[in-house]
């Protein structure tokens, strides 16, 4: 028997309990981690300074700078409550939260920094500045995007296939969500302005893998003959097995290049990818379509039961 | 059926060819008007959002931020900065963010335009005899007198309503100071000796030359009608983002080889056909953001990169459904059309699930999230272009007869 036909004779639906637990226990130890956060670091999630606001400096100056002597130009520009690091060979790393250096000084406190030690090297400099008022309406919009999206995703897969369908698929999509904001809590990745588009791309994936698994049981369900429902659908996610491995994998593939190659200031963007493109893969077969059965089953159940 | 074919082959090399023209243009003729739009994030630059504040005196109205904005706008033109962008967050919206894409210098940006830089000639009863709305040039000069040679001076000329209430007031005040302020700072207090009725002069207050000229393309800019705070400002140097961008792209290449490999291992021919239909995706993706001026920043350019895994996606339908089909002891050409049409409305339904997604982030998202946005959606018109009508097309076209006979030439 070749790998493919063994597919086929799969149980996946009747192994119900199994991947529910599973998944159980991933999103509960994210659901700690966000806990511990909120206890000991008053947020769930470690949020960057581009939700909360605050600043980060980062330059290299011709000699390399002291990081005493730097906080106390800090402090004589009236901000003590900075984090300074070295950062590289002749670098310095100038960081404070959820309450911004005013831009209006910061040229002020470099400008105090290239006395001591000569000219900044503008080529590498970076300031990031975000007032916190920004910070959180960017949280907003961004949030307000996301549920939207999902709204209407499921009104389009209501139209085109049914309520429950769709409420399967977002269901499974909610579980990819929880999924990567667990991991992402667990080891505490700070979180900024591009997550939101690693999140639509999971959101994204998700849906798609989630949509050729409903269609297989939608075309099932038209050629049905009297064989139970969980059946119809195990052998609607078994046929479809390969290929959601299959896109899954290559689009794996692609991402794991970019995690590799695309160095630090893509990781953590590239990390929620990878995580998404699993667990989305994961929840189509395992956690919507099972759903989706116990639904079917049970409406067909209470039918049952009224006809008796 | 055959003239079909031919059809459909001809449409789609057509499209392949104008889209490596354009390709061509913009990244290696590098064409001015195609070449790829980078985001601060990638060339650098500087960004700032300002925002307007209510004073006693100025209301940040509606009308005095649309006002700033095209201040801001002759200012940011004056300093030379190509492709620069002033726009007002939102039509409701106090605020205003500029960037100035690889530009260097933060503090002087900051310096120049959030300065409010209103210009009073005022006589010693304090009457306001000229603003800076009666200006009409402003320049840096160095003055030619023997006692101040060489000392950065702005030389101004007013319009025909400043030069006649300057010609007045400067009649009415022989004798006595006028005094010229910037933004309530006394620049100079000369003494009129006689009236000035030409409307020009020369303001010297001590300044640097960088200060003058400053100043003076502040003046020829015009006053800010309303205070404005700058809230946010992000500045990045631009070897940071180049970096990115050359690994980015070899990523890229990479990440193409290998999903071309993986489904040659898995599909055989058609993962071939599948290897093809992807170069003429990344073909149509990469020209069509460089028609729409598509802004590629850091997310962008990774989900670009995820597109590649993903586009082979409607691949992978129909391949699988081709082989089922295949299964049902069908011939190869009956199975090859079956899978196509019955893989269809799965392939439409993913797709068009995922372009109402991205609709609604467009409209709701920001800045970030819109690139996203289109980014996804262009990606997803062009796969079902090339995955499904390109693919198919291919997959008749190369179909000799001996491999039709070898399944597993064909399908591994």
């Amino acid at each position: 028997m070749t790998f493919r036909e063994r597919i086929l004779t799969w149980d996946i639906i009747g192994k119900t309990h199994t991947w529910f637990t599973a998944s159980s226990i991933i999103i509960a130890i994210g659901i700690v981690a966000m806990v511990v956060n909120m206890v000991s670091f008053g947020s769930p999630l470690k949020f960057g300074i581009d939700f909360i606001g605050g600043t980060v400096i980062n330059a290299s100056f011709e000699k390399a700078p002291d990081e005493a002597v730097v906080r106390d130009i800090l402090s004589a520009n009236g901000y003590s409550n900075v984090t300074v690091q070295r950062a590289g060979a002749k670098g310095i790393t100038m960081k404070v939260e959820t309450s911004e250096i005013d831009p209006a000084v910061s040229g002020k406190i470099i400008s105090d920094i290239v006395a001591k030690y000569g000219a900044v090297d503008t080529a590498t400099e970076e300031i990031t500045s975000i007032a916190p008022v920004i910070g959180r309406d960017l949280l907003r919009r961004s949030s307000l995007a996301l549920v939207l999206s999902l709204l209407f995703t499921l009104l389009y897969i209501t139209i085109r296939f049914k309520f429950s369908f769709g409420l399967a698929t977002i269901l499974g999509m909610v579980h990819d969500i929880f999924v990567a904001l667990g991991i992402l809590a667990v080891f505490r990745v700070p979180l900024n302005a591009p997550f939101v588009g690693a999140f639509l791309a999971i959101i994204t994936y998700s849906v798609q893998d989630g949509v050729v698994v409903m269609d297989r049981i939608r075309e099932k369900l038209r050629y049905r003959a009297k064989e139970p429902f969980d059946k119809l659908a195990n052998a609607a996610v078994t046929e479809t097995w390969m290929r959601s491995f299959n896109t899954s994998f290559t689009t794996f593939l692609a991402v794991l290049v970019l995690f590799i190659m695309g160095g630090a200031p893509i990781r953590d963007f590239s990390t929620t990818l990878l995580v998404g493109i699993i667990s989305g893969t994961y929840s189509s077969i395992y956690i919507s379509t099972p759903l989706l059965v116990l639904w079917v089953q049970g409406r067909e159940k209470a039918a049952a039961l009224q006809k008796a | 059926m055959r003239s079909k074919v031919t059809a459909s082959l001809i449409l789609v090399i057509v499209v392949a060819i104008v889209a490596g023209v354009i390709n061509y243009q913009g990244l290696i003729a590098k064409n001015t008007k195609l070449v790829p739009k980078l985001g601060l994030d990638l060339r650098g630059g500087v960004r700032i959002v300002l925002e307007g504040q209510d004073t006693e005196s100025a209301k940040a109205t509606n009308d005095a931020i649309n006002a700033a904005v095209s201040v801001i706008d002759k200012r940011v033109n004056a300093l030379g900065v190509s492709e620069a962008v002033v726009v007002r967050e939102g039509a409701n919206s106090k605020r205003i963010m500029v960037e100035l894409p690889g530009w260097e210098d933060p503090e002087r940006a900051k310096q120049l335009i959030g300065k409010t830089a209103l210009l009073e000639f005022k006589t010693e009863d304090g009457k306001v005899v000229v603003n800076g709305s009666n200006l009409k040039t402003a320049q840096l000069i160095f003055s030619q007198a023997q006692e101040s040679l060489g000392e950065p001076q702005i030389s101004f000329e007013l319009d025909a309503a400043g030069t006649t209430a300057f010609a007045a007031a400067t009649q009415a005040n022989i004798g006595k100071k006028i005094t010229i302020y910037l933004d309530s700072q006394v620049l100079m207090s000369p003494t009129v000796e006689v009236a000035i009725t030409d409307g020009k002069g020369v303001i010297s207050g001590g300044f640097t030359a960088e200060q003058a000229s400053n100043d003076a393309l502040l003046l020829k800019s015009g006053s800010l009608p309303v205070k404005l705070v700058t809230l946010s400002e992000e500045v990045v140097g631009p070897s940071l983002g180049s970096v990115f961008v050359h690994r980015s792209a070899l990523a890229a290449v990479i990440a193409f080889l290998l999903v071309v490999i993986w489904m040659f291992l898995m599909y055989r021919y058609l993962g071939l056909v599948s290897g093809i239909a992807l170069v003429v995706y990344a073909d149509i993706l990469m020209a069509t953001y460089l028609v729409l001026h598509a802004t590629l920043s850091l997310p962008a350019i990774g989900g670009a990169i995820l597109s590649i895994g993903m586009a082979v996606d409607a691949n992978c339908i129909i391949f699988e459904r081709i082989r089922e089909e295949l299964g049902m002891k069908k011939t190869v050409k009956s199975a090859i059309g079956a899978g196509f049409s019955r893989a269809f409305r799965a392939v439409f339904d993913s797709n068009l699930t995922v372009l109402v997604g991205t609709v609604f982030l467009f409209y709701f998202g920001s800045g970030t999230v819109r690139g996203f946005a289109v980014t996804l959606a262009l990606g997803v018109l062009a796969s079902m272009f090339t995955a499904v009508f390109a693919s198919h097309m291919l997959v008749d076209l190369l179909l000799t007869p001996g491999i039709a006979k070898n399944s597993r030439k064909f399908l591994g």
